[in-house]
This record gives C-alpha cells, sequence and structure tokens, in this order.
C-alpha cells in the first residue's frame, strides 16, 4: 500500500475515533438500548466508496477495538464488531450492485449493525426475547442511516472535488 | 467523477425498505404474543426463579459485582423498579403484562420474561 494511502486511512480512523467519542457526549435521547446515531459510519461510508470494503472493514474494526479501549468498554467491542461485520457485509454486496443509492446501502448497514449487534447479545445471553428490540431498532436504523447516509453522500462528493483528498488517486 | 445524481434515490432503494420492514414485521409475529401472561420468569446470575404475575410482591437480584435490581409485580404487571446500572434502560421501561414482552437489565444481567401457562419456555 502507498504510503499516502495509509497515512489518509490513519486520519480516517482517527477522524472515526474521535466522532464516535463525541456521539457518546451526546445524551442518549430515546431509550432503547444499542440506540445511536452512529456518526463514525461516515468515515466507514466514506472508506468503502472511495477504497474498498476490505479496508473499511479494517478501519471499521481498529476504530471499533480502540474506541472500547479508550472509551466504550471492553464489552462494548464484542457488539461492535459483530454488528461492524454484519453492517459491512450487507452494505458492500449492495454498493457491488450499483442499484441503490448512499442513503439505502447506509439505512441497510444500519438495520444489520442493529441486528448484528442483537445477534451477538443473543449468544451472549442466550435468550431469544432480546429480539423483541428488533423492530424499533430496524425503525431507528431506517431514519439514522438515511441521516448518516446523506452526511456520508456529501462529504464523499465534495471530497472528490479537493486537491487534498482526491478520490482519483487515493 | 461520480454523477450529480449520487446523492438521489433509486428505484431498488424501495424495495430495500420495504424488505427491512418485513423483516421487522417477522420479528415481531416470531417473539411475542398479545395473551396476558401468567407468571413471570426471572434470569440472573443467582439462577432462574418463577413468580405468579397474580400476586403482588418485590424481588431483589444482587450480583457478584455489586449490581442490584429490584423488581416489583404489581396488579398483573412488572416492572424494575430500581437499578444500579448505568444506563437505567430497564427501569424506564414501560410495566409489561403480555405473554412474551420481557424487561433486561444487560449490565446486571437481569432478564424478566412474561410467560402464559399454555406455552411452552421459547429459550434454551
Amino acid at each position: 500500500m502507498k504510503t499516502k494511502t495509509i497515512t489518509r486511512l490513519g486520519i480516517f480512523l482517527c477522524l472515526g475515533l474521535v466522532l464516535s467519542y463525541v456521539e457518546s457526549l451526546i445524551p442518549v435521547v430515546v431509550a432503547i438500548p444499542g440506540f445511536k446515531i452512529g456518526l463514525s459510519n461516515i468515515v466507514t461510508m466514506y472508506v468503502l466508496y472511495v477504497y474498498d470494503s476490505k479496508k473499511a472493514f479494517v478501519i471499521m474494526a481498529l476504530r471499533v477495538i480502540l474506541s472500547g479501549f479508550l472509551f466504550s468498554g471492553m464489552s462494548a467491542i464484542l457488539y461492535g464488531l459483530v454488528g461492524g461485520v454484519f453492517c459491512i457485509v450487507v452494505m458492500s454486496l449492495l454498493k457491488k450492485t450499483n442499484l441503490f443509492s448512499v442513503m439505502a446501502v447506509s439505512m441497510t448497514g444500519a438495520v444489520f449493525h442493529n441486528f448484528g449487534q442483537l445477534m451477538a447479545a443473543f449468544i451472549v445471553m442466550n435468550n431469544a426475547k432480546i429480539f423483541m428490540y428488533f423492530p424499533v431498532l430496524v425503525l431507528t436504523g431506517i431514519v439514522t442511516g438515511l441521516l448518516i447516509g446523506y452526511l456520508s453522500g456529501f462529504v464523499i462528493k465534495r471530497l472528490e472535488n479537493s486537491s487534498l483528498f482526491s478520490s482519483k488517486d487515493v | 467523477m461520480r454523477s450529480d445524481d449520487f446523492l438521489k434515490w433509486k428505484k431498488a432503494d424501495l424495495y430495500i425498505i420495504a424488505a427491512l420492514l418485513c423483516f421487522a414485521a417477522i420479528a415481531v409475529l416470531l417473539v411475542k404474543g398479545h395473551k396476558n401472561g401468567d407468571y413471570i420468569i426471572v434470569e440472573s446470575e443467582e439462577g432462574k426463579q418463577q413468580y405468579s404475575l397474580n400476586e403482588d410482591r418485590e424481588i431483589i437480584i444482587g450480583s457478584a459485582e455489586g449490581g442490584h435490581n429490584k423488581i416489583v409485580i404489581s396488579n398483573g404487571y412488572v416492572h424494575m423498579e430500581e437499578a444500579d446500572c448505568p444506563n437505567q434502560l430497564c427501569v424506564k421501561h414501560k410495566p409489561i403484562s403480555l405473554d412474551g414482552e420481557s424487561i433486561v437489565c444487560l449490565p446486571n444481567k437481569v432478564y424478566v420474561t412474561v410467560v402464559s401457562k399454555n406455552k411452552k419456555e421459547t429459550d434454551n
């Protein structure tokens, strides 16, 4: 990998961590376990669209692990990783078809991220009742995914024209 | 160069969103019943216990790491009266009474589920 690529990915990783931290400062308005706006997914989406799904996965995994060490706690890492895997697999599949908009990819990613977290919780707790939260999490995933999708699309499109982060020369 | 249509909706989006909503609907149907429950099952580090919903009572759960939960059954409903977990989501949950509904306190690993007499337990 080119040095330039490594450096940039490092910057995006840090950006994702900062967004993750900022998000943890926002008081949770909604009383549902696992609810979050997912600001750091803007970075994930950017890396997915400008680079590839492998890099997006690595940046996501590193961010989850590091944020676990830094602020969200070690047990959060498990749920974050499982959710992240489900999310990236689904998003890269949808992106490959070229049939869906950024918003739809993000929305589906958000829903599957939540689903992945529920699966992890199910395995830890061995209680299928955890899936009762799923319908609500689908709705919140659709809403937050839409917001993050728009923001990501905006960032991807705008940075494309900037000399500093031109996607022609990642 | 991304086309100017990069931020626009596409036709297939409708289908995927519909699919997600169906996914959610299926999950609801699979897990929840609409009958009033007869008793609750409380699972925690102290083990698994059954209590009738028809008898008002208070159940206190203490865990090895110092976790503390107070479950209250009253008027056929059960709710988490208090807990020492940081997020308090279990306490904020509205009282439940229907077969299949549950309140969980993930940090303290306490799970309260409503079950009705006729149904077999679905866990494990």
